[in-house]
């Protein structure tokens, strides 16, 4: 008997699509011996078809115009920079050009530190040569000219 | 661009109508709103009538309160749930509010166990069993006939249902129990 309480509790969670796989197969199981069940299913079927079915099924005029009316209304309702944003697709225009000028700086820096670099390097081993021949006298100047060189 | 938008926000897993809602919110465009506001007016409208036992034209006036707030925050929407789940949830509480606002006299009854108002099954016809049924369901307690018509008539989970209504799954269940239960106390005898 009180298993039969616990199916009866579990009518409402299989009409739900509530119950696990193996509460589902169990309770189908159940169904195909219990009569009181099976009505109780059938009964619950009968009024669900019932409170599905709706009652009203238009909007009055006036009612879904001054809906609509008050979307149109708040779209208009956009601030001045909202309306630029909106109307030139700010974003994607943004992100373009922040992209391009971030290209073109980057390739500019990496022209300019080239070309400078090569005019450097070259006073450089020249500098570096009578620096290192001041500073560091004989084969120790020798070897550090010989590193500069292979570096470039 | 709007597609593009679109697209993305379904490849988050998204359903469309929040997909929709959030585009509306970007953009305030009243073609996206009018698309969800089609989809949906109705279902709410019969919802609330279920749900407080109003008249049309107090039901319109709840739903054009609903969708004007639908309107008004559109830009702060936060995806946490579905659209759906969302509009239901502020169509349950503007009724819950309207109810509460209204005369006391026009409060729906508690149920009856036992239904005194019983009619010979033979003579019944559709139209006199949905009205049974539809004061069967204006007899339950609110919210067994709240829960019952947001299972039933809007097709919401029980997750959706504890969502809408603030509720943990287990009271819900024990709601919509509680809630057929009485039902076929209050139908008892009717085919």
């Amino acid at each position: 008997m009180q298993d039969h309480e616990k199916y009866l509790k579990l009518a409402s969670f299989y009409l739900d699509g509530e119950l696990t796989e193996n509460q589902r197969e169990d309770y189908i199981h159940h169904l195909k011996d219990c009569d009181i069940c099976r009505e109780e299913i059938e009964l619950i079927k009968s009024y669900q078809t019932e409170i599905k079915d709706p009652i009203e099924t238009q909007i009055t005029p006036e009612i879904n115009t001054a809906i609509m009316k008050y979307a149109e209304e708040a779209q208009n309702r956009k601030g001045f920079f909202e309306r630029i944003f909106d109307s030139f697709d700010f974003k994607l225009n943004v992100a373009v050009s922040t992209a391009t000028i971030i290209i073109g700086l980057f390739s500019g820096i990496i022209f300019f530190k080239f070309h400078h670099n090569t005019t450097q390097i070259d006073s450089y081993t020249m500098n570096g040569t009578e620096l290192y021949n001041t500073v560091f006298p004989g084969s120790i100047a020798e070897s550090f000219i010989l590193m500069e060189e292979q570096n470039d | 661009m709007i597609e593009f938008i679109s697209r993305s926000n379904f490849s988050i897993g998204r359903d469309k109508d929040t997909a929709i809602y959030l585009e509306y919110g970007k953009s305030g465009d009243a073609g996206l709103f009018k698309l969800l506001f089609d989809k949906y007016k109705i279902g709410i409208l019969n919802m609330i009538i279920k749900m407080a036992n109003v008249s049309k034209t107090e039901a319109e006036d709840i739903l054009q309160d609903v969708f004007f707030k639908i309107i008004d925050k559109r830009k702060s929407f936060k995806p946490n749930a579905k659209f759906s789940t969302w509009l239901y949830k502020i169509a349950y509480n503007r009724t819950l509010n309207y109810l509460r606002d209204k005369k006391p006299e026009n409060d729906i009854e508690q149920v009856d166990l036992i239904s005194k108002e019983q009619s010979p099954i033979d003579n019944l016809i559709q139209s006199d069993i949905r009205k049974a049924i539809r004061n069967a369901l204006a007899k339950l307690a609110p919210n067994q006939r709240n829960s019952l018509v947001l299972r039933e008539y809007a097709d919401k989970s029980y997750d959706d249902i504890s969502k809408i209504m603030q509720l943990s799954k287990s009271s819900v269940e024990s709601l919509i129990f509680h809630a057929r239960q009485n039902m076929r106390k209050l139908l008892k005898g009717i085919k």
